[in-house]
């Protein structure tokens, strides 16, 4: 999808219309505003910023760097700020956490030319652990705080941040959510600024050195730009106030959610009874532009996703009016607190409150009623791809544990082998934020808990948050055995590379940075690699392991079947695929139970293998006990 | 109210779902339209993806609201029937894959006259179909071509190839067309008999 996004925001002219992706919009923004320096660690929905704007990186001469997590990327783009140079920090919600000790210090400093910080929410939590707001950043860093509607919007906003970043001297807040940046819509593209900026960096010790008295300066320093930043939020062109002044109602939005509320009224043919202001700008909040709207109607809904972070500052503005306003939304009960929002939601609950009439509904309830005696629901299980190294290594660790008989704990961490929790692995027991299972593990053995206690991390996620927890568990004497999953890329983000494999995210050769040597300096007792797919020696391997006490790392080393099978796809090289010999299928099912491949299926009580999917790791083969399964020869690859 | 043509998409990864709903997407900007996407994808993990395109003279929100989709097309048929109750409008069409890759061996007769009873449907084996233009990885193509053959199709030829000459190497474009073809001709065919 990439390519072809990627094409289009680097080649098209100004004023051309393309159709692309939030995130390819994004990227275009950052070209158009002559970015040079953007970092981020990986992170759905807001990885293809880099990714689309990568393949052309050397040609606008920007360095793109995937860091090792998201404080120290965020701190690269911020002192190249600082230097004198355009740049812009892209993160997902909970990145942002990692980032913010570093953004509450540096906003005390500021920047010498534009720095943008681009924070993807995801309501619904639809690519991501959690639904956090990240608005609140914005305001604790008493920086501006952008929300785009649209992806158009999102280009433009980013055009006109570097602008008022660069006049501040401030970083400035844009914060997209999901349902923009996984989307394509109409783009008319800007103009390619050309930079004149040079990097520079001033010695100025009551600037730069952010302690003590200096640090109070400078927060004052930070309060008095707000009367400016409460100027440009009034006077900016990214609110919208459609009033026509005699309005009984009116609707208070912001971001995707505006679009939402146009096809609702449009729906129930009241688009000209309503006033709606739109609010591009949450931070600091427009407070003129809610006034003049609270001034006309004598009702208001305020239609917002996540946290009621705008209908809490309405409610604020409306008491100071004393005129009796009535306001609507989360904290009364009109709209769900959590998960995303629909068209349809918004279009009830106007109907409902303003007594608006109904369309015919539409129900199909006796069908509906059908497809559940139908039973389709294991189809939708999340499983581990065809080929997938999780699955092996979770499964040697699986009947290691069997086979020892013992009672464990299994703490997990943020990647794909999460999955392991579904059936049939059914293994891991928390799961919570980037490098928490290490140090969820080291609290349940200072708690005094009596299982045996196993983290399961994989490489990426192990080199961002996973080696401070790991010297604590050394440190501290916990017995733990870590199992590193190292499937030589970060795989849920669309496989990027990392410091453990040799390259940079721009493709070229770099150090390799590497994982053994890490866990051996942090000081553990045993370390040992295997191959998972090597199923006998790699369970016997951890069968001695857990038996052992103090601090054993495993690493579990196979390469991400996607990597592989993009490899093949751009090697076009000619693949095979397993096959069953019915004949030698006694349809014992020992493989479908404890694989759960997508790839097997049942046809005429035999098993067999969809060649389309088979993910050729070879896995099915050392658990029949039949010999039933064979290597053939499959299709060519697209 | 103008129109906004309304159209759903799902499948698994690998079927490329995606890559079709760029093409339209692309193709209704060449006719001057004006369009937005929405994306339901899990990047790597295998799982249904689904998207909704919307286009027409102004496009306000991505999402196309429940019993309004105008043109429900899938490529695995089992993992849709829900999504296709919940989101057809009651005279919309859908476009239905009939080979399904997460259940080859199981009838899908059940589901298929679930489909029947939904609405109108157009049937076609789009991986039989695309294997003819060369390569199974090619349905999504077949089942575009089936849109494109049905009555009142929402974009003019001419436009989606222009879209795919932008996606597609040279080497590949001509199997894509030749899969559109298939898909095209397979309704057309339906049509007439």
């Amino acid at each position: 999808m990439i390519e072809l996004d990627s094409q289009l925001i680097s080649k098209s002219n100004t004023g051309n219309q393309v159709a692309v992706s939030g995130n390819a919009a994004l990227a275009r923004g950052l070209i158009e505003s002559s970015v040079k320096v953007v970092t981020s660690y990986p992170g759905t929905p807001c990885a293809e910023v880099l990714e689309n704007l990568i393949p052309f990186g050397k040609q606008y001469g920007i360095y793109i760097e995937w860091s090792v997590n998201e404080k120290v990327a965020f701190e690269v783009a911020a002192s190249a700020a600082m230097a004198g140079i355009r740049s812009a920090f892209i993160t997902k919600h909970a990145g942002m956490n990692w980032a913010s000790d570093s953004l509450m210090a540096m906003s005390y400093a500021g920047v010498k030319s534009g720095m943008v910080i681009i924070s993807a929410d995801d309501p619904g939590a639809l690519n991501s652990p959690i639904e956090q707001d990240t608005r609140f950043y914005a305001r604790m860093a008493e920086i501006l705080g952008l929300d785009p509607a649209s992806a158009q919007e999102a280009k433009d906003m980013v055009v006109s941040a570097f602008e008022i970043s660069e006049k501040l001297e401030l970083p400035v807040f844009i914060r997209p959510s999901n349902r923009i940046l996984y989307g394509r819509s109409s783009l008319s593209l800007g103009k390619i600024q050309q930079s004149k900026n040079k990097a520079e960096f001033y010695k100025d010790p009551s600037r730069w050195i952010i302690a003590g008295k200096n640090a109070v300066c400078r927060h004052q320093w930070l309060h008095r730009q707000q009367q400016q930043l409460r100027m440009i939020v009034e006077q900016g062109p990214f609110n919208k106030l459609e009033m026509k002044g005699d309005e009984k109602y009116g609707i208070i939005t912001t971001g995707i959610c505006y679009y939402y509320v146009k096809d609702a009224l449009q729906s129930l043919d009241i688009e000209n009874k309503i006033a709606i202001l739109k609010l591009g700008y949450f931070n600091p909040l427009p407070e003129d532009m809610i006034r003049q709207i609270l001034q006309v109607v004598e009702e208001v809904v305020v239609v917002e996703e996540l946290e009621p972070f705008i209908e809490e500052g309405v409610k604020k503005v409306a008491s100071e009016l004393k005129k009796g306003i009535k306001i609507f939304g989360k904290l009364n009960g009109y709209f769900p607190e959590t998960g995303f929002y629909e068209t349809e939601m918004i279009e009830e609950t106007i109907k409902k409150r303003w007594n608006f009439p109904s369309k015919k509904s539409l129900s199909r309830d006796t069908i509906k009623r059908e497809l559940k005696d139908l039973k389709l629901a294991p189809y939708q299980q999340i499983t581990f791809c065809p080929g997938c190294p999780h699955r092996a290594a979770l499964l040697v660790l699986k009947r290691a544990i069997a086979k020892i008989k013992g009672d464990f704990i299994i703490t997990t961490d943020i990647g794909c082998y999460i999955i392991g929790v579904f059936p049939p692995l059914s293994l891991l027991d928390t799961v919570f934020c980037m490098g928490a299972s290490i140090g969820v593990a080291c609290g349940f053995y200072q708690a005094g808990l009596k299982q045996n206690l196993i983290a399961t991390i994989g490489d990426s996620t192990f080199l961002h948050a996973g080696i401070p927890a790991l010297i604590n568990c050394c440190y501290t004497g916990v017995d733990i055995l870590v199992y590193i999953l190292d499937n030589r890329t970060v795989a849920m983000t669309g496989l990027q590379p990392h410091p453990g494999l040799g390259l940079t995210a721009q493709a070229e050769k770099t150090k390799v940075i590497d994982i053994e040597n890490i866990v051996k300096s942090c000081g553990v007792d045993y370390v040992r690699v295997i191959d998972q797919f090597n199923l006998k020696e790699a369970e016997d391997v951890l069968t001695d392991v857990l038996k052992m006490k103090g601090q054993r790392v495993v690493i579990a080393r196979h390469t991400c079947a996607q990597v592989i099978n993009k490899s093949i796809e751009q090697n076009k090289q000619q693949t095979r695929a397993y096959k069953v010999n019915p004949e030698k299928c006694k349809y014992c099912r020992r493989c479908i139970e404890s694989l759960g491949c997508p790839a097997m299926y049942v046809k005429d009580n035999k098993v067999a293998i969809n060649e389309f999917l088979c993910g050729n790791c070879g896995l099915c083969v050392q658990v029949c006990t039949q010999g039933a399964i064979i290597y053939s020869a499959r299709e060519k690859n697209a | 109210m103008p129109k906004v043509r309304e159209i759903i998409l799902t499948g698994l990864r690998f079927h490329g779902i995606l890559k079709i709903s760029q093409i339209l997407a692309q193709a209704a900007v060449n006719e001057r339209m004006d369009v937005k996407t929405a994306e339901f994808t899990n990047e790597p993990i295998m799982s249904i993806e689904m998207c909704h395109i919307r286009f027409g003279d102004k496009v306000y929100s991505p999402l196309i609201s429940k019993g309004n989709c105008e043109v429900f097309i899938c490529l695995e048929p089992v993992s849709a029937i829900e999504v296709a109750a919940d989101y057809l409008s009651m005279d919309g069409l859908m476009i239905i894959n009939t080979s399904s890759t997460l259940s080859p061996a199981t009838s899908l007769e059940p589901v298929l006259s679930l489909f029947d009873q939904l609405g109108r449907t157009i049937k076609l084996d789009a991986l039989e179909l695309a294997r003819k233009a060369g390569n199974v990885y090619l349905a999504n193509f077949v089942m575009l071509g089936a849109l494109l053959g049905s009555k009142d199709p929402p974009l003019k030829i001419e436009n989606i190839t222009r879209a795919i000459k932008n996606i597609k190497p040279p080497d590949e474009i001509q199997a894509c067309l030749k899969a559109i073809d298939f898909g095209m001709q397979s309704v057309i065919k339906q049509s007439n008999s």
